[in-house]
């Protein structure tokens, strides 16, 4: 896995691509949280070049998830390509997550409500 | 035996390894066979779980590491994977599924793997003789989720 981290307008944009399961979950993880550690409270995460994602990082975004709303900052994912989208609608997902389609809209949505 | 051995999986050291191991496993077979991507994502994911849960479950307290053999098989119209793994007996068919409909608050991520292979795949089978054996099979061109009751 590999992963892209850009700084756009003081949001912390993380691209990860190719596949999250068991094996790159732990990767994932650890930038997410370096990112947070450092004082990312606005954080978008794009998934466009993921190619698919399992449980083992469905439970990566809900330990983010939940880390962003105990410190009062914003997570908004975008760009799920439909394999990334079918796995959250099947865990209930869609409904912890605010998601956008691209990334250009994810940035106006977080500049929206600053 | 028209299953194609993926190999023995014996003794292995961490899930990270054992999991890289038989996707990439998986990889070949999905290539040689021409299984379409959007099959191919199903069972990379489902066999994500498998493992996971056999790592996680299998020989639990003993120390040792579960010992498992993987098969795929093509057919004309589906493709099946079959798990064998040496730990106690432990059907994942049986294991309580989480409540998908609960707000990000009261969500654990815990049991998520086992609502994913049901919905993934069309059939799902579980047989324990001296080992347990998880079959999955998913067909050619039916795409469709698999409604599995959270949905």
């Amino acid at each position: 896995m590999n992963i892209q981290q850009t700084d756009q307008e003081g949001v912390a944009i993380i691209e990860p691509s190719g596949r999250i399961d068991t094996t790159t979950s732990g990767t994932l993880e650890d930038v997410l949280r370096r990112t947070v550690d450092a004082g990312a409270r606005r954080l978008i995460v794009d998934l466009a070049a993921v190619e698919y994602i399992s449980s083992a990082g469905l439970r990566v975004f809900l330990v983010v998830a939940k880390r962003m709303r105990d410190l009062h900052g914003r997570l908004i994912l975008c760009g799920m390509p439909e394999p990334v989208a079918q796995v959250f609608r099947l865990a209930g997902f869609m409904a912890l997550f605010q998601v956008e389609g691209s990334r250009q809209s994810a940035v106006a949505r977080m500049s929206n409500a600053a | 035996m028209d299953r194609q051995f993926a190999g023995r999986h014996a003794q292995i050291a961490t899930q990270r390894a054992a999991t890289a191991q038989v996707v990439e496993a998986l990889d070949a077979f999905c290539n040689a066979e021409h299984v379409p991507d959007e099959v191919a994502w199903r069972l990379r994911v489902v066999l994500d779980e498998i493992v996971a849960n056999i790592v996680t479950h299998g020989r639990a307290g003993t120390g040792e590491k579960p010992v498992f053999d993987v098969w795929f098989r093509a057919e004309p119209d589906a493709v099946e994977v079959t798990v064998a793994d040496d730990g106690p007996a432990f059907n994942p068919l049986l294991q309580p599924e989480p409540d998908t409909t609960l707000p990000l608050a009261s969500r654990q991520p815990g049991g998520l793997g086992i609502t994913l292979i049901k919905s993934l795949m069309d059939d799902v089978h579980y047989e324990r003789t001296d080992r347990n054996i998880l079959t999955v099979r998913k067909r050619l061109g039916s795409t469709a989720v698999t409604s599995n009751g959270n949905q």
